[in-house]
């Protein structure tokens, strides 16, 4: 037998995901969604929860293996059960908090968030008004997290110089239609 | 001197050089526009991964769904059960048309009259103010007309604690149950609010008596509205065991929006109440109209209504009314 090693399953749908292949995402959710159910229906959970959960894993995994200190050291279904059996204890103790709350306790200071909350809204409006290359590339620095290198070849510009100009360029239009639109000192409160 | 602005994203990513991190940050201690532009960076960014996250989100959703499915070697019987259901469905709107004039799609509660009746009520008290104080407590105690907050989690015990007695409008006895339900949330800007009043017995005896009421002259006039006065009883004899009973439950999406939602109904209402989390919204139910008290805002829950800014409450006499406070 002249054959090598078989490939790894594992490692070459992590090399997919890490090169922005949402699909292989979907191949993790697949392999992963009756480990992560029976967690979640053992404790307390329905499998609607479960697949919001793993769902919500996915997006924390997506969100870390570009970062440059990212380092999968087990097999990625080791990796997105922590993950998700993080999200679920996360969920049920942030119920409880919440179903103790008393009413009286309840006033808008304990919720500062709200304001933020309505102005990034505002922000995610307009988002949707600078073209659907801006918001791309936006959203492959910052989301994704890919280099401004990966991003000029993902998106045929001639180099990261080129790209990041153009970067630049969507990030100020995103901020012009703010202060078009709202005085920027009332704004951010 | 620098333009330090065309630097802020290089600044909020951590790229700019030990030299030039060391000048903007000096620069930001004095320089307020600066500051503003940082901070709207920084919302900026939040943002822009905010929507990555939901689109990531919603392309899992719409993915996992249907992929399943297709892959499903129960792809059949799934197919049959769909089937059946759609089948079901049919059979159910067909066995519902005989019966078209229980749908009034224009009324809020499903009798306008006595929405009216009491909208105007609420303009002469606003006028009159004080001195109606006390004839308005009579008037308030029904059923009808109470003022019920409600709120997830709390109980009864609590709420008779919570308002202090000069609040005699106020009567807790009613809690609607209000539940945080996981579901796969409607996708952004487009929700649904949908109230099922299941107490349609009711609701048909109260029609009956306006609708009498408003074509009845002279003696029959008198008769029936003695008559009425009898059926407004019964109503609200009625209603004070079962209230409006119907579900609301609070159902919190990616965005923290609340939506409002019923799990069966008729009629499909849409409101979308921004940046409202389920320990902090309250709904107040007060002279027929259903009102979200959120924070120290008021929002009017309405029909058809898509946007919470539009629904909320600027009548600063209102707001002294709902929020019970003695003058």
């Amino acid at each position: 037998m002249s054959q090598s090693n078989p490939p790894d399953k594992n490692s070459l749908v992590m090399e997919k995901i890490k090169a922005g292949d949402k699909a292989a995402l979907l191949d993790l959710y697949e392999s992963n969604l009756s480990m992560v159910s029976n967690h979640i229906l053992k404790n307390n959970g329905s499998r609607d929860e479960a697949k919001d959960i793993l769902h919500d894993s996915l997006i924390v995994l997506w969100n870390n293996i570009r970062k440059p200190d990212f380092k999968l050291t087990s097999k990625p279904s080791t990796y997105i059960m922590a993950v998700s059996k993080n999200l679920w204890l996360k969920k049920l103790s942030k119920a409880k908090r919440e179903s103790s709350k008393d009413i009286t306790t309840l006033n808008v200071s304990d919720h500062p968030l709200s304001v933020h909350q309505i102005d990034v809204k505002k922000a995610m409006l307009a988002l949707d008004e600078i073209g659907d290359t801006c918001k791309q590339i936006l959203s492959k620095f910052y989301f994704d997290g890919f280099s401004m290198k990966e991003i000029a070849s993902q998106m045929n510009y001639a180099n990261a110089d080129t790209a990041k100009a153009k970067k630049h360029q969507c990030f100020k239009r995103l901020s012009e239609i703010i202060k078009s639109r709202y005085n920027l000192a009332d704004f951010l409160g | 001197m620098k333009d330090w602005t065309e630097h802020i994203e290089d600044y909020l990513s951590g790229q700019l050089s030990p030299q030039d991190l060391k000048a903007f940050t000096k620069e930001l201690e004095t320089n307020t526009i600066l500051k503003q532009e940082v901070a709207l960076g920084k919302l900026l960014i939040e943002a822009i991964e905010k929507t990555g996250e939901l689109d990531l989100k919603n392309y899992l959703k719409k993915n996992t769904t249907t992929a399943t499915i297709s892959k499903s070697k129960y792809y059949w019987a799934f197919g049959s059960a769909a089937a059946i259901l759609i089948f079901g469905v049919f059979m159910y709107t067909s066995s519902e048309k005989p019966v078209p004039s229980k749908v009034e799609p224009k009324s809020h509660f499903g009798f306008e009259e006595l929405e009216n009746k009491t909208t105007e009520a609420i303009i002469a008290k606003t006028n009159k103010k004080s001195e109606s104080k006390i004839e308005q407590t009579d008037q308030d105690d029904s059923a009808l007309d109470s003022f019920n907050y409600i709120a997830q989690g709390d109980n009864p015990d609590y709420l008779d604690e919570y308002i202090p007695e000069s609040r005699m409008m106020l009567s807790s006895n009613t809690i609607i149950p209000i539940s945080i339900a996981a579901v796969a949330p409607p996708p952004l800007k487009e929700s649904t609010i949908i109230y099922d009043y299941s107490n349609s017995k009711s609701r048909a005896l109260k029609k009956e008596v306006f609708s009498k009421n408003k074509i009845a002259s002279g003696k029959d006039k008198d008769y029936l509205n003695a008559a009425n006065n009898e059926k407004t009883k019964e109503i609200k004899k009625q209603e004070a065991q079962k209230k409006y009973t119907f579900q609301v439950s609070f159902y919190e999406n990616e965005s923290d929006t609340i939506l409002l939602c019923n799990s069966t109904s008729e009629e499909k209402v849409d409101l979308e109440v921004d940046n409202l989390s389920p320990e902090n919204a309250v709904i107040l139910h007060y002279k027929n109209t259903y009102y979200l008290k959120s924070g120290e805002d008021f929002y009017q829950i309405y029909f058809n209504q898509s946007s919470s800014i539009e629904s909320k409450i600027t009548d600063t006499e209102l707001i002294e009314i709902l929020k019970g406070e003695p003058e």
